[in-house]
């Protein structure tokens, strides 16, 4: 499941994903991502606290996302990683190359420097 | 040996309850959660490249076959879908900058980091079976 949370305060975008992030859920999550960024919020701080599960189709999405947001000069920081996410994200060589904070405050204010 | 024998029709709505059934299988012998975790996710990986890529679409069926060998873990997913051997895949290259990487390979990627070993050999009467093995149990310590 997928929200924007906190459309564009300070020029930051919040949006919180939760549930689990498998081959079903991340065709949604991902056109919701890409579309924003579109759309032009491509600094996004993604609260990923409520996010129990993630799988490769899942950081495939975090890495359309990051090449996307990138590409605009914007970029993703994910925060609030539980055990199964920070495994995966590490396990998929991304952890030196995806930001990732403990809160949501210091994911906007990695995006807002 | 204990085992279950499940079948899933293949398509990604079943995935969370292929990785729920591999949960509840492993925690019938009191397995560790972050071997659990790495259990569920090595299967929906392996159940899911056979049914984005294998059925690719089509309607199949995906048979999971839990069981308990000694310590270990021995898990196979059955299917019929056109033969591929996903062992035979090139590891991604994980070193290459985002804006470079390859969107495939990922998947058998963490398979092979989640359990001991992997194998695959084609099915009598047509498509694949993986086999997966995973050492779940651990010695109980003397008191």
């Amino acid at each position: 499941m997928i929200q924007v949370t906190n459309a564009e305060g300070d020029g930051v975008t919040q949006v919180r994903i939760g549930g689990e992030l498998d081959a079903d859920s991340a065709p949604v999550v991902d056109k919701r991502l890409l579309s924003l960024i579109e759309d032009g919020s491509n600094r996004i701080a993604i609260d990923l606290s409520d996010l129990a599960y993630i799988a490769s189709a899942g950081i495939r999405t975090l890495i359309s996302a990051a090449r996307m947001a990138r590409i605009g000069s914007g970029d993703i920081v994910l925060c609030g990683l539980r055990d199964q996410v920070a495994t995966v994200l590490a396990q998929s060589g991304l952890s030196q190359v995806i930001r990732t904070t403990e809160t949501v405050d210091e994911a906007v204010a990695a995006l807002s420097a | 040996m204990t085992s279950v024998h499940l079948t899933f029709e293949a398509k990604p709505g079943n995935l969370g309850a292929i990785r729920a059934a591999a949960a509840d299988f492993c925690l019938e012998f009191g397995t560790d959660e972050p071997i659990i975790q790495a259990v569920a996710l090595a299967l929906d990986e392996a159940a899911t490249n056979i049914i984005v890529h294998g059925y690719a679409g089509a309607t199949g069926a995906v048979e999971l076959d839990l069981a308990i060998d000694g310590q270990d873990l021995v898990a196979q997913l059955l299917d019929r879908a056109p033969l591929h051997d996903p062992t035979a895949d090139p590891e991604p290259d994980l070193a290459l900058p985002l804006e470079d990487r390859p969107v495939g390979g990922l998947g058998v990627h963490l398979i092979r980091l989640n359990v001991d070993t992997l194998s695959h050999a084609a099915r009598p009467g047509g498509g694949n079976i993986l086999t997966i093995r995973k050492r779940i149990l651990t010695d109980a310590p003397e008191d």
